[in-house]
């Protein structure tokens, strides 16, 4: 199968969200990297930015089974996982799974609910199973988490921490539409209807060939001395508190493999790695002083333009 | 006060280090040192298994008092090496129960450094040297593992410390050529009961046996021309004259009552001539240089009548033309001999000295005083009665390193009875006969034989090759008369070794390896060992100011303070500096890949640089913005660079672009400006 084949599919499906989230190539491209590359999705933004028009529409296009849970502070883990009820007929406990058990996760507001109902959910992306009463289920595969998160200055959200952070391979944001853009919104359909009109783009096993010819993206020395020279620099500069951990630099290099592939490339350049970094490492790391904590980006930025490409 | 804690791991390893260190010591610690030695390092474990407490003030106070008596009681004085060395042991101990922080530690560590050195002003032979190094690197690395943390491994620190010896090194031989040979400084008084070994200036029943029992090296002596033949490596040493019945004893030698004879010493260190005109022409002359070991005694050993004596080291003959040095040989010496073999020549005796040559104590060894008035009354020679009695012997006698017990009339015992011993017995019986015979008699003592080296040209003499024979004046000479070459003519011939061959569990300590000498790759292994010691300390240990001073005026030309200071300053400065030049090779910038190259150049041609966070193809987007009119260009050098560098395709990649710039260089010769600085 050529490129263009099994990329075709790719293609129209984000040819078909981008007539839904108008204006917001970059961010439905790096998405559907994200669900490619097998990694769980958190994008923060404000509320009405589109981030439940960009997790429904991913799940139309690729025929997923979709769920949305909104996350509020008094949500238990039981309300995400599933409950056993007793069965007086049968005499016996059944299982109801939660939403959980579904392709396409939206976990809306996810920073408003508590620490351990927020764990709940995470262990399941990690894990890829759930277990409830002692028993342990597997999770759909595909299981895409598209987690959305109120930026952390709003009053009663808790705060995700470093390590739970650590399991979505990407942080994005969607920020305003473009004056065009808005324009077209407010000219356009309602989205709802649009949703509804959205046809599957991609299967399942379409979605499988991907992910596999991910892995035959080559990474020349060049490209992976680049690689090392910008996590070291995450782990030296003065800027940082902490660094990016080697899982987060396998993450790194597994999504930009994957958006070389999407570029229709077989082998992977810079460039990949300068557009994953921000989404990838920037919620990863920590810079110093009272305002590390949102520094992210910026210092993504300084990482890349402080590193050359080309040599140490 | 940051006060630190000394790391669990490094204490072991300074326990270690540190009994190392010590171990060397033992032989010559009093035994009450080497007790609270033991219970100090007991208890100082204990403290490390965290059993125990440190000790309590008087517990610190018992043992140093403890220690003080026993080095006062093992030595009887404080002056010397040994109380010293034995003092500074003791504080070295002492100061583990006190060693709870870093700086404690640091004081034991540098305590094993003395106590390491001091070993060497006791021996100083390659081993001893070996030893000592090694002692010095367990306790640098115990002093490294001392400021490491307390997961720090021994295997790093210990490589670590072997590079800082090796790197020392340079220094260290430099050091050792230029440093001042101070002989005073060194010459500290040794304690006079210091294990004296060898042959002493007295011969009691079974002294010479206890000698035989020792594989250690007495001296080994290199002759310029051949050896001698075994039955002629007489060893002259002690001339004893004085008999109690049991023990003979060495003349006084202050007293000189007439009588021919020479007593004179060198009084400066220097060579002196002693009598050439008086060497019997065609007696046998040899040239050899004898290198003595330690023997805390003044006895030397010589192959008959020494005609010159070299040596730095005051010495002087007796009238016995025997050779002492003024003091006890203390370290390795080296003595320069040319020395006749003759007998000594005394034309006349007084009266009074040949009295005492015949003198016998009363009352004892009736039977054989009987025996020679007997044989004398028969009206033989003098000669003839020598014969006689070693014939006597030479028919009944057994000779034998494990005699019986003598009593009160041992030479009568000896004679008559038991007819069996050793060369002492002989000796001993011989003379007391001669003098019962009317004939100026006297025991000497000495080595007889030696081993022939490896190359051939140089003997080995040890404790074993001791030997008693006798003297007898007649017609104006002492002639030498050995009955033990009558009795056991293969001890003379090939040795003790030989002649006890049957019964080798006589020669003593079953760890020396002269025992297995008939085992012949030990015994050539045993010989090189031999050898190696033998340049060592010709080369290193006997490397004095005359020497130094002959060295460095090859090397350097001269002794000034200013080119020793340059010699050392190269010394110390050339493996920095060759280090400082191996650094900077490792840290060469190393050449850029060609592609690298060919970017290079071309931002010089365009005179747009690359920001360093800027891959090639935004750089060629950004070329092509500034310089639009070679779009087409910067599009395929982009794609070029691409593949060239993440592609694979580098080769490939680095031809093309090649081929490209020679183009433009050839178009721009040709008036063309293909590229246009913006």
């Amino acid at each position: 199968m050529s490129f263009n084949d099994m990329l075709e599919p790719v293609a129209n499906a984000c040819e078909q969200i981008a007539g839904v989230l108008l204006g917001k190539d970059q961010q439905i491209k790096l998405a559907m990297t994200c669900l490619i590359a097998r990694g769980h999705l958190l994008i923060e933004d404000l509320p009405g930015m589109g981030k439940t028009t960009l997790a429904h529409a991913l799940s139309q296009v690729l025929g997923l089974s979709y769920q949305r849970i909104q996350f509020t502070s008094d949500l238990l883990p039981a309300d995400i996982l599933g409950v056993s009820v007793f069965n007086q007929s049968e005499g016996n406990f059944t299982f109801h799974p939660g939403p959980v058990f579904s392709q396409v996760l939206l976990a809306d507001e996810i920073n408003r609910s508590t620490p351990k109902t927020q764990s709940a959910l995470l262990e399941a992306m990690e894990e890829g199973q759930v277990t409830t009463d002692g028993e342990t289920r597997k999770l759909p595969d595909p299981f895409f988490v598209i987690a959305t998160q109120n930026p952390l200055s709003q009053a009663g959200t808790f705060h995700l921490p470093e390590s739970q952070l650590d399991r979505f391979l990407m942080r994005i944001s969607l920020g305003y539409p473009s004056d065009a853009a808005e324009r077209a919104l407010f000219l356009g359909e309602d989205s709802r209807v649009l949703l509804a009109r959205m046809k599957p783009a991609l299967t399942i096993a379409q979605l499988n060939t991907l992910r596999a010819k991910t892995a035959e993206v080559k990474a020349s020395e060049a490209v992976l001395d680049y690689l090392q020279r910008l996590v070291n620099h995450t782990r030296s500069a003065p800027q940082y508190s902490y660094g990016l951990s080697p899982r987060g630099a396998l993450a790194l290099l597994k999504a930009a493999k994957t958006w070389a592939l999407l570029h229709k490339r077989k082998y992977l350049v810079p460039e990949d790695l300068q557009t994953l970094f921000g989404p990838v490492v920037a919620h990863r790391v920590k810079g110093m002083g009272e305002q590390g904590d949102n520094q992210g980006d910026l210092l993504a930025q300084l990482t890349l333009d402080a590193v050359d490409v080309l040599q140490g | 006060m940051l006060i630190e804690q000394i790391p669990r791991n490094s204490q072991l390893w300074l326990f270690f280090a540190l009994l190392w260190a010590l171990a060397p010591h033992t032989s010559h610690l009093p035994v009450w040192v080497l007790g609270a030695g033991a219970v100090i390092l007991i208890w100082r474990w204990q403290i490390y298994l965290g059993r125990w407490a440190m000790p309590g003030r008087l517990i610190k106070t018992l043992l140093v008092l403890v220690c003080a008596f026993g080095i006062w009681r093992g030595y009887g004085s404080w002056r010397g090496v040994e109380p010293m060395t034995g003092l500074l042991l003791v504080g070295m101990l002492l100061k583990l129960l006190e060693m709870r922080h870093r700086r404690d530690a640091l004081l034991v560590v540098f305590l094993g450094y003395f106590a390491a050195a001091a070993q060497l002003l006791f021996a100083q032979l390659i081993f001893e040297t070996l030893y000592c190094t090694l002692t010095f690197w367990w306790l640098l690395t115990a002093q490294q593992l001392l400021f490491s943390g307390p997961t720090a491994g021994v295997k790093p620190a210990l490589r670590r410390s072997g590079v800082m010896l090796l790197q020392a090194l340079p220094v260290m031989v430099a050091l050792f050529l230029v440093l001042p040979r101070t002989g005073p400084l060194w010459a500290m008084p040794m304690q006079n009961h210091a294990a004296r070994t060898g042959i002493s200036d007295s011969m009691s029943p079974g002294d010479v046996v206890d000698l035989t029992k020792s594989g250690k090296l007495a001296f080994r002596v290199n002759f310029d021309g051949a050896v001698p033949p075994p039955e002629a490596r007489y060893w002259r040493g002690i001339v004893l004259s004085e008999f109690d019945g049991r023990t003979w004893r060495a003349r006084n030698y202050d007293f000189n009552p007439g009588g021919r004879g020479v007593d004179r010493s060198n009084q400066a260190p220097s060579s002196w001539r002693l009598l050439p005109e008086a060497a019997r022409q065609g007696a046998p002359r040899y040239r050899y240089q004898v290198l003595m070991e330690p023997s805390h005694r003044t006895w030397l050993f010589t192959l008959g009548v020494p005609l010159s004596v070299e040596s730095n080291k005051r010495w002087s003959i007796t009238i016995d033309q025997t050779v002492r040095t003024l003091l006890p040989i203390a370290d390795r010496q080296r003595f320069e001999f040319y020395t006749v073999d003759m007998p000594v020549v005394a034309e006349q005796l007084h009266p009074f000295v040949q009295r005492h040559y015949l003198s016998l104590p009363p009352r004892v060894n009736p039977r054989t005083r009987a025996l020679a008035d007997q044989w004398r009354a028969t009206g033989l020679s003098k000669q003839a009665l020598i014969a006689r009695f070693e014939n006597m012997i030479q028919e009944r006698f057994i000779y034998t390193l494990q005699p019986p017990a003598l009593g009160e009339h041992s030479v009568d015992e000896f004679l008559f009875q038991t007819q069996q011993g050793f060369c002492e017995h002989f000796a001993s019986s011989f003379v007391f006969f001669a003098r019962a015979a009317g004939i100026p008699a006297r025991v000497v003592t000495g080595y007889q034989g030696g081993e022939l080296g490896l190359a051939g040209d140089y003997l080995l003499v040890h404790q074993m090759d001791a030997h008693a024979w006798a003297e007898v004046w007649i017609n104006g000479e002492w002639l030498r008369v050995d009955p033990t070459a009558a009795v056991a003519p293969s001890r003379i011939r090939s040795g003790l070794r030989a002649a006890m061959q049957n019964n080798a569990d006589l020669l003593g300590d079953p760890l020396s390896l002269m025992r297995y000498s008939h085992i012949n790759w030990l015994n050539q292994a045993r010989l090189q060992w031999e050898e190696v010691n033998y340049r060592w300390q010709s080369m290193v240990v006997g490397f004095d100011g005359d020497r130094q001073s002959a060295v460095l005026e090859k090397l350097l030309g001269g002794m000034e303070p200013w080119r020793i200071g340059v010699f050392l300053l190269l010394a110390a400065g050339a493996p920095l500096a060759l280090l400082a030049l191996w650094l900077a090779w490792c840290n060469r910038s190393e050449p850029l890949p060609p592609l690298l190259r060919l970017l290079r150049r071309i931002e010089r041609k365009t005179g747009i640089e690359r920001a360093p966070g800027e891959p090639v193809g935004q750089y060629f987007a950004r070329v092509e913005r500034l310089l639009p009119e070679q779009t087409r260009l910067w599009q395929q050098f982009s794609a070029l660079f691409e593949r060239g560098l993440y592609d694979d395709k580098n080769a490939e990649a680095v031809r093309l672009i090649k081929a490209q710039l020679a183009r433009i260089k050839r178009q721009s010769a040709g008036g063309e400006k293909p590229i246009n600085s913006p």
